[in-house]
């Protein structure tokens, strides 16, 4: 029996190893397969398996959980009552952290933190006028906190959270303040109010097929469209990017991303990305529509 | 430029961006700027000529031709400034650079397919049509031999039909090819001016 040779194990490595040094080779080996397939062992155009779970926290006005494949996002919408006058060009802000992450926040998050204020504001999810207080001149302010407790992240995940959260959030309506406290300071002229515990009013969202964001990649050589890129294999290997934001209806799409990277994207990539990204969103609405149907016992 | 020892690349150059507002402190927004100038810049930098050290490129806003809600001119800008910078400098590159800011927006109608468009607008221009606008769209090509040869990035927002942003890539196209000649010109008498002593 010939003993094992020394130099035939060092050779042989582990694909996770592989993966760390090579991870576009590694990449390659997977996709030159026929039919191609990924290492996560999805197809080309297949998305990651979506889960949402909505208004589980305790003390907000809506909430929700996403979880994408292996990132899950976390989204908490509170309000604070503030002088329509000093209300700033939004009615929603949106701060995304990261969960067990200390120190200033990594250039990537800031830049999906300002993506996603920016996207809110642009696509118009709901009319600022319902979050003004009636008699007063004070209005609601909202504040969509996002958490991303997963050490891989995207924006799809982070918006897909905040669109689930606002799709249940309920407006307290506002009340005189009755409590000691805010009796005995002054206000001034304008009527104190405060929000009820009990009572509460949907919020109306300018969207009945909600705007979901999707993303692609498209690989340099090959021009082969991948969906849902996750992974730092996929992400090192891949330098196109596509980044679509829109809802499943037919005609309009409300944000479009594309970095080429060192690749070509033709305009057949894009529109099967904006084909591929409408179902996804039509698939989407119904994951969350079953879900809040289940909470609630009847349709939203 | 002298590279800190934990930032350097083996094998490539280090690319580093920031960029400074006119007015106010540096906040999301211009991190939001960074990550796309770097996008489109860096597959242009033939970064892998000087490994182990640092190119860094300051983008410092003077005027911003943005209204308070926008970014895209000032993004479409800071590409073309960059870029002219990087030639400046002598940094080598692949090939040129041109952005441009296309938007969309109704004139009356509520109709977005309806839409009038806009090109590459000043402040005063956009002040005007703030209300009405539909949509924004900044868009860089690459550019070889004075050719379009691909698109290198592309940023649109609002409400928008596939048709509208397909045709945009198009309008943009032309509109860089111009602003490519611009800047030859530009460059060509920057080089003149700074050769003349040669002559005497």
């Amino acid at each position: 029996m010939p003993e094992t040779q020394p130099f035939a194990e060092a050779l042989s490595s582990s694909p996770q190893l592989f993966a760390r040094l090579l991870p576009t080779v590694y990449f390659d080996k997977y996709l030159s397969l026929d039919p191609p397939i990924r290492p996560s062992l999805r197809s080309p155009t297949q998305f990651r398996p979506c889960s949402i779970n909505t208004s589980a926290l305790p003390n907000t006005f809506g909430s929700s959980v996403v979880r994408m494949g292996e990132c899950i996002a976390v989204c908490g919408i509170t309000g604070y009552i503030i002088d329509s006058n000093e209300a700033g060009r939004s009615a929603l802000y949106t701060n995304v952290d990261i969960v067990g992450r200390a120190g200033p926040p990594q250039s990537e998050l800031m830049s999906m933190s300002e993506w996603m204020y920016e996207t809110a504001l642009a696509t118009k999810l709901f009319d600022p006028v319902q979050l003004r207080i009636e008699n007063t001149a004070q209005t609601v302010v909202l504040q969509a906190q996002i958490q991303l407790l997963s050490q891989m992240y995207s924006g799809d995940v982070a918006w897909a959270a905040l669109l689930a959260a606002l799709a249940v959030t309920r407006i307290p309506k506002a009340i005189p303040a009755d409590d000691e406290e805010t009796l005995t300071a002054d206000f001034g002229t304008e009527p104190v109010v405060r929000f009820s515990k009990t009572e509460t009013k949907k919020l109306e969202l300018n969207y009945e097929n909600l705007p979901w964001c999707v993303n692609f990649g498209v690989m340099d050589d090959t021009g082969l469209v991948l969906a849902d890129l996750e992974g730092r294999v996929e992400e090192v290997s891949v330098q196109g990017r596509i980044t679509i934001v829109t809802s499943s209806v037919k005609s309009s799409i409300q944000n479009l991303s594309i970095s080429a990277g060192k690749g070509i994207i033709s305009k057949e990539h894009i529109r099967q990305c904006i084909a591929l990204a409408k179902n996804r969103a039509a698939e989407l609405d119904s994951i969350l529509n079953s879900q809040i149907y289940q909470s609630n016992g009847n349709r939203w | 430029m002298e590279v800190n020892k934990r930032d350097e690349l083996p094998d490539v150059a280090t690319l580093e961006i920031v960029v400074r507002p006119d007015v106010g402190v540096t906040s999301t927004r211009e991190q939001f700027l960074q990550d796309r100038i770097m996008r489109v810049i860096a597959p242009v930098i033939a970064l892998e000529l000087h490994p182990r050290t640092l190119i860094q490129i300051v983008v410092q806003i003077v005027q911003s031709g943005d209204t308070k809600i926008l970014n895209t001119i000032t993004l479409s800008a800071s590409i073309n400034a960059t870029y002219m910078a990087l030639l400046d400098a002598g940094v080598p590159l692949r090939s040129t650079v041109s952005a441009t800011s296309i938007i969309y927006y109704t004139a009356g109608t509520s109709d977005s397919s309806k839409a009038k468009v806009l090109i590459d607008p000043t402040r005063a221009e956009l002040e005007k049509i703030e209300k009405d606008i539909v949509s924004v769209h900044t868009i860089a090509y690459e550019l070889k031999g004075g050719k379009i040869e691909r698109l290198l990035l592309s940023e649109s927002v609002g409400s928008f039909t596939e048709d509208q942003v397909l045709e945009c890539y198009d309008t943009a196209a032309n509109i860089c090819d111009e602003t490519n000649r611009t800047m030859r010109e530009a460059v060509t008498l920057g080089v003149q001016q700074k050769s003349r002593w040669r002559e005497a």
